[in-house]
């Protein structure tokens, strides 16, 4: 942390004075694609060790005290009518604080929490399904969340699974005062496995931490072999990947080594399994992983 | 969209700051924000502009300094940025592994105008 701080302090020498950036976005998650930055000259290296576990988690306003003690900022006043307070709030340290408060509330019941992501049709409730059918050991609670209707809810719960619905009415994602609310309508009673199914995309949701033990992403060869670089936040946030539709590789031109090179490049541990929720294919494996990482974590209750 | 419910949490950070340091009116914000963040600048501005009004953000200048995403080569260490459809190093060619440079979202400083307030 005192390693973010001090590479913030040093960017700060860049930023002190008020200017405007022109600015264009061609792919805001990727920035592979247009040339965001040709009228702004912040190449600063940024050379400090950064690699603190978690991306947004991060909470400054916690941190930074040793550094900045109260009143401090005030120093650099820049004239007699104006003054400058150093603020170094990361903006969703308030989601990562209910996050924490809901992760520790869930493993206090006995609940490992898994986050569903993955793009509208890959798959996400299908492979929930799946990985329902293939619990053995472990209680399931599902939280679906959509911008509408309860479809999904409705076909978990002819299953028999408890199942509580989210409407965002049309947020992108799911976010940690979401979560607290809903788990707070939740019986969660036995030890077990909660999934939420995140919002269908694969952008904002890896943006935000709702309170997970695991970030499963769901991909899927019919989306193309050119994710990961499209959409590198998302691998590079994943716990486990699932590559759903493998039944359909005969008819498609996904290249495989393609694919696998980008997630590497971005998470080079992360477990990959083939699945086909169509046929079922590749489940027994997934849920053994899921589970054997749920009694761990959930072992003393 | 989601820059929506983000803007209302920078004015309240904005508030609380001048609050505490007893002054009333806020005359700019300077935020950092990664490309890889996924929230967009000019998202930001726009809601900024419409949430600010009637409270003490109401008119303050929102300035915005973006940061490029940097990967550090597994090999050479090398910072780098991207290129497009590859995580290869420009300088040695081996992969690189993402960083945490580009997904800064922070509020750095903010200018407000000291007193102010009542025992001003």
């Amino acid at each position: 942390m005192t390693d973010f701080l001090r590479g913030v302090r040093r960017h700060r020498g860049h930023t002190g004075k008020p200017h405007t950036h022109p600015h264009f976005h061609g792919d805001h998650t990727g920035g592979d694609i247009g040339e965001p930055e040709s009228d702004h000259t912040h190449n600063h290296e940024h050379d400090h060790a950064y690699n603190h576990e978690h991306g947004h988690g991060h909470n400054c306003a916690d941190e930074r005290n040793p550094l900045h003690s109260p009143g401090q900022g005030q120093e650099n006043s820049h004239s007699a009518e104006t003054m400058r307070l150093e603020v170094m709030e990361d903006i969703l340290a308030e989601n990562g604080r209910i996050a924490d408060r809901v992760h520790e509330c869930l493993h206090a019941k006995g609940i490992f929490c898994i986050n569903i992501m993955g793009a509208p049709g890959a798959g996400k409730t299908t492979s929930l399904i799946r990985i329902l059918e293939n619990l053995k050991h472990l209680t399931p609670y599902v939280i679906e969340g959509d911008i509408e209707s309860d479809i999904d809810t409705q076909t978990l719960r002819k299953l028999g699974v408890q199942t509580l619905q989210i409407n965002t009415g049309g947020a992108c994602h799911l976010d940690a005062p979401l979560i607290e609310k809903a788990i707070s309508d939740m019986p969660l009673s036995e030890r077990g496995i909660l999934f939420i199914e995140n919002i269908g995309n694969l952008v904002c949701p890896a943006e935000f931490k709702i309170g997970e033990d695991m970030k499963l992403l769901i991909a899927t060869v019919t989306e193309g072999s050119d994710k990961p670089y499209k959409y590198p936040l998302a691998f590079e946030k994943a716990d486990g990947i699932l590559v759903n539709k493998v039944d359909l590789v005969p008819y498609l031109d996904f290249d495989e080594a393609f694919f696998m090179a980008g997630i590497r490049a971005l998470n080079r541990t992360v477990p990959v399994f083939k699945v086909s929720g169509r046929s079922g294919e590749g489940f027994g494996e997934v849920v053994a992983w899921i589970e054997s990482l749920a009694e761990q974590k959930t072992a003393s209750h | 969209m989601h820059e929506f419910p983000i803007t209302q949490q920078i004015i309240r950070i904005a508030e609380g700051k001048t609050r505490e340091a007893g002054a009333s009116r806020v005359l700019a914000v300077s935020l950092v924000v990664g490309d890889q963040s996924g929230f967009i600048g000019d998202s930001i501005q726009m809601y900024f502009d419409a949430i600010s009004e009637g409270t003490c953000c109401e008119g303050a200048v929102l300035t915005i300094t973006h940061v490029r995403p940097k990967l550090r080569c597994t090999a050479c260490g090398l910072l780098f940025e991207r290129k497009p459809f590859s995580f290869a190093c420009t300088g040695c060619g081996a992969d690189g592994e993402p960083t945490e440079v580009g997904k800064e979202f922070y509020i750095d400083h903010i200018e407000v105008v000291p007193g102010g307030l009542d025992h001003d």
